[in-house]
């Protein structure tokens, strides 16, 4: 996916997930996109290989005594993407908070 | 926690039949993220504004829908590659199709378009049509077929035979729709470059596309596995035509995915004017087995040419591996 064919949603979402937001209800809440757009948007992401997705840690799921989630992070080429886009849509920048918790996994190690 | 236990009825229930959209290699990983995403909700209700549970069900059916078309994208050029029954039926459909929209841009307007329709059956194609079938099947070189093997795969909900015969029912019904339609684009084409003579060039090009798309059909239905109804491959020489009186010589074709044989002789004799099927027993399955792909990104070494992104989708619908 080029930056050329970033969209605005797209763009958010990857912001999201650079961020740290990382399973869609949790993109959800921080980005205000709609639930229709983002879970979709998701899959297309991950289908077009810029976001992967894994599945927690049953262990830390029953910790917490919920159940495991999907976690979605950027690739490499994500990372990219994510960049074009913050540079096309400036103003993404302020319109989300990097997430309070960093998580370690953010982005796909090299 | 078990996550069954962390969504309530009406979600549960979604979940079983929404479910159901999704294709079955993915089923159980979607469900399971829905009912994580479903928990997530019900924990934050109060906290959460303007994301009710409405909207989340509203994220969950076009995640479902999305990953349902998807299935039948992949489906579909699957089947097409593969020269499946399915595949067939597919193509002749977007043929027909096609001529529709060459139709309506010709015509200009819906209602044009379905007078043209009309006059070009009652017109042409009703008079036609019997005829032509009649010349297509009596020219076709449809010889019976022999099988060897008596058992024929009856585990399915229909046998082999009736199969067999609906879909070539339904491709000649299929054939002969884009046939009509084929030859109402000609029509309709021929009659607004043509002061003269329209009616002749309607005339012949219903009688041609008709009779050799039928032919086609009949043809095509030759050369495809008695089993899974695709297409055979791999047609190999047997035997020397110098020996004829001696031995069988003639061509072989293959199931690529080991159901059988067809043997097709060169030369047909009162002792021999029929193609013979010989079925393949389990015993030779290993001959089939999936094969490893290999080389660069979207080739496969089966001989499949795969777009990047549909690559996964293959790969997870067929478990072939791919080996670094």
């Amino acid at each position: 996916m080029t930056s050329g064919k970033l969209s605005h949603s797209v763009a958010i979402l990857l912001r999201a997930l650079r961020l740290g937001y990382r399973f869609g209800f949790e993109i959800m809440e921080a980005t205000g996109l709609p639930s229709g757009t983002v879970y979709p948007a998701l899959r297309r992401l991950e289908r077009d290989g810029l976001v992967l997705s894994d599945w927690e840690a049953e262990g830390v799921a029953q910790l917490e005594q919920r159940p495991a989630r999907r976690y979605y992070r950027l690739t490499a080429e994500g990372l990219e993407a994510e960049e074009a886009g913050t540079k096309r849509y400036p103003l993404l920048s302020r319109l989300l908070e990097e997430k309070a918790t960093t998580n370690a996994k953010l982005v796909e190690a090299p | 926690m078990r996550a069954g236990e962390t969504v309530g009825n009406v979600e549960a229930w979604l979940l079983r039949g929404l479910g159901w959209v999704v294709p079955a290699a993915r089923r159980e990983d979607w469900r399971r993220e829905w009912r994580a995403e479903l928990w997530q909700m019900r924990g934050a209700t109060d906290s959460v504004q303007g994301f009710g549970k409405l909207s989340l069900i509203w994220g969950m059916t076009a995640d479902a829908a999305w990953l349902g078309m998807e299935g039948l994208r992949g489906w579909l050029l699957w089947s097409v590659r593969r020269r499946s029954a399915g595949g067939c039926l597919v193509e002749l459909l977007a043929l027909s199709g096609l001529s529709v929209c060459l139709e309506w841009v010709l015509a200009g307007s819906w209602r044009v378009m379905e007078g043209a329709l009309v006059r070009h059956f009652l017109g042409c194609f009703l008079f036609v049509a019997l005829p032509g079938l009649f010349v297509a099947l009596v020219t076709a070189a449809l010889r019976p077929r022999k099988c060897q093997s008596k058992r024929m795969h009856v585990h399915r909900v229909l046998s082999a035979g009736v199969r067999w015969r609906l879909f070539l029912g339904v491709k000649v019904g299929v054939t002969v729709v884009a046939a009509f339609l084929g030859s109402a684009v000609v029509a309709v084409a021929a009659r607004r470059v043509m002061v003269f003579g329209a009616d002749w060039v309607e005339l012949l090009s219903t009688s041609l596309m008709l009779i050799l798309s039928v032919k086609w059909a009949l043809e095509n239905q030759e050369r495809r596995c008695q089993h899974c109804l695709r297409m055979l491959s791999q047609p190999t020489r047997v035997g020397m035509a110098s020996r004829n009186f001696l031995e069988w010589n003639g061509t072989e074709l293959i199931c690529a995915e080991g159901h059988g044989l067809l043997h097709v002789t060169e030369m047909h004799g009162s002792w021999c004017w029929y193609d013979v099927w010989v079925e393949l027993d389990p015993t030779w399955q290993g001959l089939f087995r999936p094969q490893v792909l290999r080389g660069g990104s979207g080739v496969a070494q089966s001989g499949f040419f795969l777009l990047p992104g549909w690559e996964a989708e293959f790969l997870r619908q067929t478990g072939l591996r791919r080996q670094a």
